[in-house]
């Protein structure tokens, strides 16, 4: 029976556990179980600021079912978001949000989206500019920056404190094994067919320094780590090489996976997609764990920009582009969510803002006292 | 020397010395007023429409940047991206600065990289005569190229001189560390040869503030990392072989040297772009009177144009990004002008063009063109009509060192236009005019790594045009009065767009319909109340419906950018105390996209300015004084999305001559 349950930060919360577990051991029967429950999701909308259009929140809401469009500005006096979010991420009480172009991180409550903190990148004695994705590991969340860096921002001072240079044009984090990998991209070096954008930096989280460079595909791109390994999409050259899975071995070799352009982990699981350019979209999602490999069939998405997936319910979503009557991906015009349960069947469609290129669950630890 | 001084009066129609001035060459002097006056009965009796603003015109309303002047040309949307040294560009009834060619003294400037001329380079107050021409018109003796585009601005700067030296300069400062220095000095020798220098500089730090809106509350903001210094050198010299044969010649030097603030970036404004541009060019005209019924105009040109374009944000490979480019062009023309019999002429126009495009990119294609222009025109013109019909073929011959080159093009175009004068005495005409034209792919949207195509096709244009113009002097007060009235139909196919194949790459393709049509309207009007007070107002309106016909989902939008209804009016009152003047300049709501948003949507505003000055004489020099208020209710406005306009800010100059 759950007595009254509470969700603080994740982080500060383990050693009130620790503390509270303690002391009731000496009581009689006192059990505190720390379960995970999803209130919703987030998703990032990054707008299209050379036409005017600023960058937005959409949340959809797990009780009611429904999209709350321009969730920030909603909760803030109408203030916008910033241009080109890029990716978000809750962490204990908040929602961390990566704005690219604005070069801000803003920190809001994940209940009531209020403004909290507005960090600065560069603006202090840290080097670090432009943030692209977030990754949070031991009371801190690290963002990518495009100029060059990952910083370490401490969630309770809600400062960054500390970068470690990796590059160029750092894009995909994630965190495996307590270590941190960031997927080294040199997307600006365009011209230059990304010659300098191989490799993935591993880097100690203790002491926040890059260990090695690790050899991938080209023009890696997004990371994602489950239980069982560590993966990254290396983008190719949107021409001729293909956009590829790869997982990275503890060796520091890389063995691909599959063809695939987005994915996303739970602990468990991987889920990705594959839709490079002139495919017309995908209509497979594959998921695989530790053991076993699935592919899902679904009705075809013309233009996925994301996808994401709840691990408490197994939920699988896909944001896309809707597809303008040329025929090409809209940038223009709102895109759209879609929402699968575990077994790829879907659920539910919803409306999202412009160019919805990210997903974050909101979700917590929530300690039921029985 | 009075016929150097006739066809220095006559910029925009200096391409038509052959049959006007060969009757002011044989009756000389008293003839270079009929010529003077046949300039202006030019844009009068035009048979397509034709918009001219006199080095009088642009003085008296004090005009202090391109921006203001080109506003007052019915049919021009200016796409201004703010402060002194901004670009501005041009586009004509909906069809988009590729579509318009801009031509300094007799030849097109040229852009081969992004199709774009940026006409902040000029000075209003630098030059001669600033017209525009839309569709073709019965001024048949011209080179090919000047037929090739759309629609034609026109931008004169060869002043009158004569044997005396001539010193004149000018300095002019205002808000925003704008400073501006101009020395010009010219001479003639015998009333064969003429010659004159000039230089104009203009610096601003352009840091002005805006007002950002964000939610419910509005701050003030500062546009950064927006100096720009400007330099133009130019050198003109004249020969006059006889009075029905010359030769002019000009070379020219543009440096741009400019930060660039980009848009306006919500929580940041750290931006680090730069952009230095140049521009060498070397041209000479040559016309002449062979017998009674043949005349030859002959051009050339050699050009150089260098834009380094820089990113200093540390994002880049090594930190830095410099892209520079480099373009060439050989140009050479040709046109002999027949006339026969009376009422008859008939014109044949070769031209021939190189150009090519190097970077220090690595992806580099190094792509060059070989264009062929040929025209032939023909014109019957009686007391009541004036027929013109042309063709103009075209072959445009792509090729790249590497990689894959542009598509070739060859097409013939026709062209035809009538005018109509109802009642031999009387200064009414109407006009109709048919134009279907092409503008080739620019060399950006062929090559440019990851987002030109090679494939792409012709952008056309097919343009009907029905208007009037009325002319008349109605009282002894009231010395002139002029309306037209023009209303037309634009198409465009396959028009050239970026489209997204996912976040990282985008390619152009030939996506895009337009279907337009619309009016411009334009007054004007020289009052005389007393000997010594006189007023000139100017005032024109354009409606333009400019409808995205590419899917039906867009069907009932307007193309971005274009506003509904535009217009503006300029007010010059001249009298012994002080001269005033002022001007006004208004814009419906534009869209960012063919989606047109409450997002998208940008709010229309109108925009005042107003000057005073006063000429006076110190010993033997004359000079001027002037002050200017630009945007004197401080509105706050954007023409571009995100590139905020300067709010009110003041000028002030002294102008003198020797």
């Amino acid at each position: 029976m759950i007595n009254r349950f509470f969700a603080i930060g994740a982080t500060a919360l383990v050693s009130t556990v620790m503390l509270t577990s303690c002391s009731d051991d000496s009581n009689d029967n006192l059990v505190i179980d720390p379960v995970e429950v999803s209130d919703g999701v987030f998703v990032i909308n990054q707008g299209n600021y050379f036409s005017n259009v600023p960058g937005s929140l959409t949340y959809v809401d797990f009780n009611s079912g429904t999209a709350v469009q321009k969730a920030f500005a909603g909760a803030n006096s109408g203030m916008v978001l910033g241009d080109t979010p890029q990716d978000a991420i809750v962490y204990g009480t908040k929602l961390y949000l990566a704005i690219h172009e604005s070069n801000l991180i803003r920190v809001v409550d994940r209940k009531t989206l209020t403004l909290i903190k507005d960090i600065k990148p560069g603006e202090g004695s840290v080097a670090g500019t432009a943030p692209r994705y977030c990754a949070a590991a031991e009371g801190n969340v690290y963002v990518t920056m495009y100029d060059g860096y990952v910083a370490r921002i401490d969630t309770t001072s809600l400062a960054i404190d500390a970068s470690v240079k990796v590059g160029p044009n750092p894009d995909g984090i994630a965190v495996y094994n307590n270590k941190l990998y960031v997927a080294n991209s040199d997307g600006l070096n365009y011209l230059s067919n990304y010659e300098n954008g191989k490799t993935v930096s591993e880097i100690d989280i203790a002491s926040f320094s890059e260990l090695r460079k690790i050899n991938v595909g080209l023009n890696p791109g997004p990371m994602a780590a489950t239980s069982f390994g560590l993966y990254v999409i290396a983008r190719g050259d949107y021409m001729s090489i293909p956009s590829t899975l790869q997982q990275i071995n503890g060796d520091g070799s890389v063995t691909d996976v599959a063809p695939a352009t987005l994915m996303c982990a739970t602990p468990s699981d991987l889920y990705y997609l594959n839709s490079p350019i002139d495919a017309g979209g995908t209509s497979l999602i594959s998921r695989v764990s530790a053991s076993s490999a699935i592919g899902y069939e679904i009705d075809p998405v013309a233009a996925p920009a994301a996808i994401g997936v709840e691990p408490v319910s197994g939920n699988i979503f896909i944001t896309a582009y809707n597809i303008a009557a040329s025929g090409y991906a809209d940038y223009y015009n709102p895109g759209y969510m879609n929402r699968y349960d575990e077994n790829g069947k879907k659920l539910a469609s919803y409306e999202v803002g412009i160019s919805p290129c990210a997903i974050a669950f909101n979700n917590s630890i929530v300690f039921n006292v029985k | 020397m009075p016929a150097i001084i006739s066809w220095l009066l006559v910029p925009t129609s200096s391409y038509e010395v052959g049959v006007d001035s060969q009757r002011a060459d044989t009756l000389g002097r008293a003839i270079s007023t009929v010529t003077v006056l046949g300039a202006q009965n030019k844009t009068v009796t035009a048979a397509a429409p034709l918009f001219r603003l006199s080095s009088s015109q642009l003085d008296r309303f004090g005009f202090t940047d391109m921006g203001q002047a080109l506003k007052r040309l019915p049919g021009i949307t200016l796409k201004d991206y703010g402060g002194a040294g901004g670009l501005k560009t041009v586009s004509v009834r909906g069809l988009g600065a590729a579509h318009t060619a801009v031509v300094y003294d007799g030849i097109s400037l040229s852009e081969c990289r992004n199709g774009e001329i940026d006409l902040g380079r000029f000075s209003p107050d630098n030059i001669d005569a600033l017209s525009l021409a839309v569709g073709d018109n019965d001024d048949i003796f011209q080179p090919a190229r000047l037929l090739a585009s759309a629609a034609t601005v026109f931008v004169a700067n060869t002043p009158a001189f004569d044997d005396s030296l001539h010193i004149s300069g000018r300095l002019r400062a205002g808000s925003f560390g704008y400073v501006n220095p101009f020395a010009k000095l010219s001479k003639g020798w015998g009333g064969r040869y003429a010659a004159n220098i000039s230089a104009d500089f203009a610096r601003a730090d352009n840091n002005y503030p805006f007002t950002l809106r964000n939610g419910n509350t509005s701050t003030t903001e500062r546009r950064y990392n927006s100096k720009s210094a400007v330099t133009n050198v130019e050198a003109n010299f004249a020969y006059a072989r006889s009075a029905s044969s010359r030769l002019t010649s000009k070379i020219y030097f543009y440096d741009s040297d400019r930060q660039l603030p980009g848009q306006v970036i919500y929580y940041n404004n750290d931006n680090r772009e730069h952009l230095h541009e140049q521009n060498l060019f070397l041209q000479s005209t040559y016309r002449s009177v062979l017998s009674p019924t043949l005349s030859i105009l002959a051009n050339a040109k050699l050009g150089w144009d260098a834009s380094r374009y820089s990113d200093y944000s540390g994002m880049y490979p090594g930190g830095e990004l410099h892209q520079n480019y480099y373009q060439r062009e050989a140009y050479a023309s040709a046109a002999l002008l027949w006339t026969p019999a009376k009422g008859w002429a008939f014109d044949y126009s070769a031209d021939y063009a190189f150009n090519n495009l190097s970077s220090n990119l690595t992806t580099e294609n190094h792509p060059y063109r070989h264009t062929f222009l040929q025209s032939l025109s023909a014109r019957w013109k009686n007391n009541h009509f004036t027929f013109t019909a042309r063709a103009l073929n075209s072959i445009y011959r792509n090729g790249s060192r590497s990689g894959q080159h542009a598509k070739n093009a060859t097409r013939l175009n026709p062209s035809a236009s009538i005018s109509y004068r109802p009642v031999a005495d009387a200064n009414l005409f109407v006009r109709l005019s048919y134009k279907s034209i092409f503008r080739m792919p620019t060399f950006n949207e062929s090559y440019f790594f990851h987002y030109g195509s090679a494939d792409l096709k012709p952008e056309t244009t097919d343009q009907f045009n029905l208007g009037l113009t009325w002319q008349c002097a109605p009282a002894s007060w009231l010395t002139s009065l002029t309306l037209t009235a023009d209303t037309y139909i634009n198409n465009v196919k396959d028009k050239i767009v970026a489209v997204p194949y996912n976040l990282f790459v985008w390619r152009v393709v030939n996506l895009d319909k337009v279907r337009g049509h619309g009016v411009d309207i334009s007054l004007n009007g020289d009052m005389t109340l007393s000997r010594k007070h006189s007023l000139l107002v100017a005032a024109n309106y354009s409606y333009q419906r400019m409808e995205p016909r590419t899917s039906p989902d867009l069907y009932g939008n307007q193309i971005p950018y274009i506003p509904r209804n535009s217009g503006g009016a300029s007010l010059s009152y001249e009298n012994p105390w002080v001269n005033i003047s002022a001007n006004i300049s208004a814009s419906s709501c534009r869209y960012t996209t063919t989606q047109n948003t409450a997002e998208t949507r940008i709010a229309g505003y109108a925009e005042t300015g107003a000057s005073l000055y006063r000429p006076f004489r110190l010993g033997r020099c004359s000079l001027e004084a002037r002050i200017d208020v630009i945007n004197i209710f401080n509105k706050q406005y954007q023409v571009i999305a995100r590139y905020p306009m300067p709010g009110r800010s003041f000028r002030a100059g002294i102008k003198i001559e020797l």
